[in-house]
C-alpha cells in the first residue's frame, strides 16, 4: 500500500517533469533540422540528417554578440543601480527616524505593486521628450530604483541589533560610516537575493526595451532580438528555434550552476506579503 | 485658534529637528525616481486621456472625456477587456492548483529531490518570448508537436493558435506552463515554514492525510495562496508577449488583450491619449480585481 503510493507519487513528478522538459527538447531538437525533416511526419527527436545551417543563418542575419552585449549590460545596470539606490533607501526606513518615512515607505511599497506597464504610454512620451528613445539610459533609468529591492533591504537592516550603530558611533564613526563600513559589508545576502530578482525581472523584460528600441537595432535585447528574427521569417522554426537555444542554454547553465540563489530570491519575494 | 497653528508649527519643527538629514539623502534618489517615473507619468496619463494625442500632428487639442466615450463604445476594446478576463479565469486557477500540488509532493522525503526540483524552475529562467515561440511551434497547424500526439491516439488534428475557441486556451496552456515553477518554489517556501510537528500531531489524533491538507495546509497557507493569487492576478493582466507573438491577437481578435490594445493603439495607430484612456482603465481594473481578491478570501478563510 505504501509502496504504491509511493511509485504512484514518483510517477506523477515523473511525468510533471516530462511536461516541463518537453518544449527544451523540441527546441533543441527543432533547431537541427533542415525545412524538410523539420515538416515530417512522424516527427523525430533525433534529426536523421543534424544540419548547422540554422545556427549559420541565424548569426549571419543578426549581430548576436551585440545584442547579448546590450542585454548583460542593461540588467547589470539595472540591478547595480536598483541595489545602491535600494540599499541607502532601505537603510534609512529600517534605522533612521525622520519626518515623512511612513509615507515614503508606503509609495516604495506602491511601485511593488503596480507594474511599469501601467505607465507604458506616458512613460514612453517621457522618455521620448528626454531625448532617450534609442539609448541605454533609456533602457535603464526607468527600473533604477526598485521597491523590491528597498524592501528587502529594510527588512534585513531592522533585524540588526542597534548597539552596533551605537557602538560605530561611539567609536567615532558617522552616519554614512556606520551604513557604507558596518552595515552594507553585512548584508551580502541581500545583495544577491534582490539582485538576482532585478536582474532577472530586466534580463526578460520585453515590451518596454521592444518600444524604446524601435528604429535603433542596435540597441535590441535579447527578448527584442529574438522576436524581431522570428517574425521576419516565419516559417523557418528551424532558424528560430536555433535563436532561442543559443539564448536559454547559457541561462541554464548558469542557473543550474547558482540555482541555491535563484530559488533564495523567489522564494524571499513570495514570503514578503 | 493661533495658538493651534503655532502648536502645531511648534509640534511639525520638533520633529524636523529630531529628524536625521541624513535620512534625506538617503531617500532622495528614491524620491526623484518616485516623482519622474511614477507620479508625473501618472498625472500626465490622466491629462494625456483628456487629449487628442497623435504623434504626428503637432496640436494635441483638448477633448474631454470622449477618448473615454469612445473607449466604452468600442468592440474592439470591449473584446480586449472579456479576453483578458477570460483569460484570467482559466489562468488563476491553474497557477494555485498545479503548483500547489506540485508543491505538496516536494515536500514529502524524496529520492531525486534535487532533479524534481531544477526540472520544475527551469522555466522561470527562460525568457517569456522562448516560451512564447516554443510553444507556438508545438501547437503549429502543420508539423506541430501536439497535432502529432493527437494522432498518436487516433484524433485528427486541431488548428489551436488559429481557432476562435481553442486559442486563448492554448495561450492559457503556455502561459500557466512558464510560470508553474515559479508558484511551485512560493508555496514550498510557505509550506516549509509549517512545522513537522504540526502533521505529527494531527496523525497521532488520526487524521487522514487529506484531512491534514484541508484543515491544516490549507488554513496555514492562506496567507500565501493570497498572495499568489494577488500576484498571478497583477501578471495575467499584462498579457501581453504571449499573444503579440502566438496569435498577433487574432484570429478575429480573440486573443487581443488589454495590454496588446494598448500597445496597438499607441505605437502602431499612434493615438497616445487613446492608448493612455485605456491604461487607465485597465489601472482601475487591476485596482478593483485586488482589492475584491482580498476581501473574499480574507472572508472564507476566517477561523
Amino acid at each position: 500500500m505504501k509502496a504504491a503510493k509511493r511509485g504512484g507519487l514518483y510517477l506523477l513528478l515523473g511525468l510533471g517533469v516530462l511536461i516541463a522538459a518537453t518544449p527544451y527538447l523540441w527546441m533543441i531538437s527543432s533547431s537541427f533540422k533542415d525545412q524538410v525533416e523539420i515538416f515530417a511526419f512522424p516527427p523525430t527527436l533525433i534529426p536523421h540528417l543534424p544540419i548547422l545551417a540554422n545556427y549559420s543563418q541565424v548569426m549571419s542575419r543578426l549581430p548576436l554578440a551585440r545584442i547579448a552585449f546590450n542585454s548583460a549590460f542593461v540588467s547589470l545596470s539595472v540591478s547595480g543601480l536598483a541595489l545602491f539606490f535600494g540599499s541607502l533607501a532601505g537603510y534609512a526606513f529600517a534605522r533612521l527616524k525622520f519626518v515623512g518615512r511612513e509615507i515614503l515607505f508606503a509609495l516604495a511599497l506602491f511601485t511593488m505593486m503596480f507594474p511599469a506597464i501601467l505607465f507604458l504610454i506616458p512613460r514612453f512620451i517621457l522618455i521620448k521628450q528626454m531625448g532617450l528613445v534609442g539609448t541605454y539610459p533609456g533602457l535603464i533609468l526607468p527600473f533604477a530604483v526598485s521597491g523590491l529591492s528597498i524592501f528587502l533591504f529594510r527588512q534585513f537592516f531592522a533585524l540588526i541589533p542597534g548597539d552596533l550603530r551605537d557602538a560605530a558611533i561611539m567609536d567615532g564613526c558617522s552616519e554614512l560610516g556606520v551604513l557604507f563600513l558596518v552595515m552594507l559589508p553585512l548584508s551580502k545576502s541581500v545583495f544577491v537575493t534582490a539582485g538576482v530578482f532585478v536582474f532577472m525581472d530586466t534580463w526578460n523584460d520585453f515590451l518596454w526595451p521592444m518600444v524604446v528600441t524601435m528604429g535603433h537595432p542596435e540597441l535590441m535585447t535579447m527578448p527584442v532580438g529574438l522576436a524581431f528574427f522570428s517574425q521576419s521569417y516565419v516559417t523557418y522554426w528551424g532558424a528560430s528555434m536555433a535563436m532561442a537555444t543559443l539564448f536559454t542554454v547559457p541561462v541554464v547553465v548558469v542557473y543550474l550552476f547558482f540555482q541555491r540563489y535563484f530559488v533564495e530570491s523567489i522564494a524571499l519575494s513570495g514570503l514578503k506579503g | 485658534m493661533f495658538r493651534r497653528v503655532r502648536s502645531l508649527g511648534q509640534a511639525i519643527s520638533q520633529a524636523w529637528r529630531s529628524s536625521n538629514k541624513i535620512a534625506y539623502l538617503l531617500v532622495l534618489p528614491f524620491v526623484v525616481y518616485f516623482i519622474v517615473f511614477y507620479a508625473y507619468p501618472a498625472l500626465f496619463a490622466g491629462y494625456l486621456s483628456f487629449h487628442e494625442w497623435k504623434v504626428i500632428s503637432p496640436d494635441k487639442p483638448y477633448i474631454g472625456t470622449q477618448n473615454y466615450a469612445y473607449l466604452l463604445t468600442d468592440t474592439t476594446f470591449q473584446r480586449s477587456v472579456v479576453n483578458t478576463l477570460y483569460f484570467l479565469i482559466l489562468f488563476l486557477p491553474s497557477v494555485v492548483i498545479v503548483p500547489l500540488s506540485i508543491a505538496v509532493m516536494l515536500n514529502q522525503r524524496l529520492r531525486f529531490q534535487a532533479f524534481f526540483r531544477a526540472a520544475y524552475f527551469l522555466p522561470i529562467v527562460t525568457f517569456d518570448v522562448v516560451v512564447a515561440l516554443v510553444w507556438a511551434w508545438m501547437f503549429a497547424d502543420q508539423g506541430g508537436l501536439l497535432n502529432y500526439s493527437l494522432s498518436l491516439v487516433g484524433l485528427p488534428p486541431v488548428r489551436w493558435l488559429s481557432s476562435e475557441r481553442l486559442a486563448m486556451p492554448a495561450i492559457t496552456v503556455t502561459t500557466v506552463w512558464r510560470w508553474i515553477g515559479y508558484f511551485t518554489l512560493i508555496f514550498l517556501a510557505g509550506l516549509q515554514t509549517i512545522p513537522r510537528t504540526v502533521y505529527e500531531a494531527a496523525m497521532i489524533d488520526g487524521a487522514a492525510p487529506v484531512q491534514a491538507f484541508f484543515k491544516i495546509t490549507l488554513p496555514l497557507l492562506n496567507p500565501v495562496i493570497m498572495l499568489a493569487v494577488v500576484v498571478a492576478t497583477i501578471n495575467g493582466l499584462q498579457l501581453f508577449t504571449e499573444p503579440y507573438l502566438m496569435t498577433g491577437g487574432g484570429p478575429n481578435f480573440r486573443t487581443l488583450s488589454v495590454v496588446y490594445f494598448i500597445y496597438q493603439q499607441g505605437f502602431r495607430y499612434h493615438r497616445m491619449g487613446y492608448a493612455a484612456a485605456a491604461g487607465i482603465v485597465l489601472f482601475i481594473l487591476m485596482l478593483v480585481m485586488i482589492l475584491v481578491e482580498r476581501k473574499t478570501m480574507e472572508r472564507r478563510f476566517e477561523y
